[in-house]
């Protein structure tokens, strides 16, 4: 079964680990990106479309691009998300905006552009990539823990929403994983992090991406409104 | 005669199991128990089937089929 895949931010890290995984079951996937280098995604065998996930006119036509490639999206992984952390009193409005912009407005602008494809096939699967932090919060990251809250929200409630068409919407709520966005953390931060993980190091893309795909199988059919945690364990009791 | 009302039922058959004969010209789509999401998807599949563009207001519960047929029939189809 080939079908047609979306996953924004798929052009490193998690999102490109998740489009990756889709590829290699066999499904044909697109992947939005912002900027850089594409050679690498074609050669994964990925549509890359570029859009700024902060331009609904833009992620609408990512939609349309990846329906003509493709057929209607079926599988869509939210997963664009951008850090801008800051103490609280010396983050600006523009930082808190600006990630909650990306991160949860545009995780809404993706999935209602997808959404109708959706209801007209009468099935679909929404995966929203979140983080533990949205639930454990995390100091200097009152924005990006704000939006990856939000994203909870925003699953569960179209979860009720649509789950009377057969779509399904969950969360992947990933813990420390070893990519290009938490390498800024510094050393210490990054002990201070390893120290609260039960299995001890940190997550790989790959580990994702694992439960990404699960939630969009066919397996995966009686599972909506669920957050899954891929944290080694970091997030327990949220 | 146009056949917008016959298509238009056609939809309700395809899309929400109705049967032809369950349907009628006066029925409002509350009384046929389409809610708020079922007459969104009714949108959308009106806007393919007629090759035309509706707003958000355009089909309205308390609508009658007839009133439906009527704001279908005022749209200029679209490429």
């Amino acid at each position: 079964m080939s079908r047609s895949v979306l996953v924004t931010g798929g052009n490193r890290g998690i999102g490109l680990a998740v489009a990756r995984a889709f590829a290699e079951g066999g499904d044909k996937v697109a992947v939005t990106y912002r900027s850089g280098d594409t050679a690498f995604i074609e050669q994964a065998g990925l549509v890359p479309v570029r859009c700024d996930i902060t331009d609904a006119g833009q992620v609408e036509r990512a939609c349309e691009e990846a329906r003509q490639r493709h057929g209607p999206v079926e599988v869509l992984v939210a997963n664009a998300g951008v850090t801008r952390d800051q103490l609280l009193l010396r983050m600006s409005e523009e930082d808190f905006a600006g990630v909650v912009d990306t991160n949860l407005t545009g995780a809404f602008r993706v999935v209602r552009a997808a959404a109708a494809g959706m209801l007209q096939a009468r099935k679909g699967r929404v995966v929203l990539v979140s983080s533990v932090v949205g639930m454990s919060g995390s100091p200097g990251q009152a924005n990006y823990a704000a939006s990856k809250a939000g994203l909870i929200g925003l699953a569960r409630s179209l979860a009720r929403e649509l789950g009377s068409r057969n779509i399904t919407f969950n969360v992947v709520a990933p813990g420390f994983v070893d990519t290009g966005m938490t390498r800024d953390l510094t050393a210490q931060q990054r002990a201070d992090i390893l120290a609260r993980v039960p299995l001890g190091r940190y997550g790989t893309a790959e580990e994702i991406a694992a439960a990404v795909r699960f939630l969009a199988s066919e397996e995966a059919s009686y599972i909506t409104g669920a957050v899954v945690p891929v944290d080694g364990g970091m997030g327990m009791g949220h | 005669m146009s056949d917008t009302y016959e298509r238009l039922v056609q939809l309700l058959v395809k899309n929400f199991g109705f049967d032809t004969d369950e349907v009628a010209r006066e029925d409002t789509f509350s009384k046929l128990e389409l809610d708020s999401l079922a007459l969104v998807e009714l949108t959308l599949a009106v806007q393919q089937e007629f090759k035309i563009k509706l707003t958000d207001d355009d089909l309205d519960a308390n609508d009658t089929m007839e009133q439906a047929v009527k704001v279908i029939e005022s749209k200029p189809v679209v490429a």
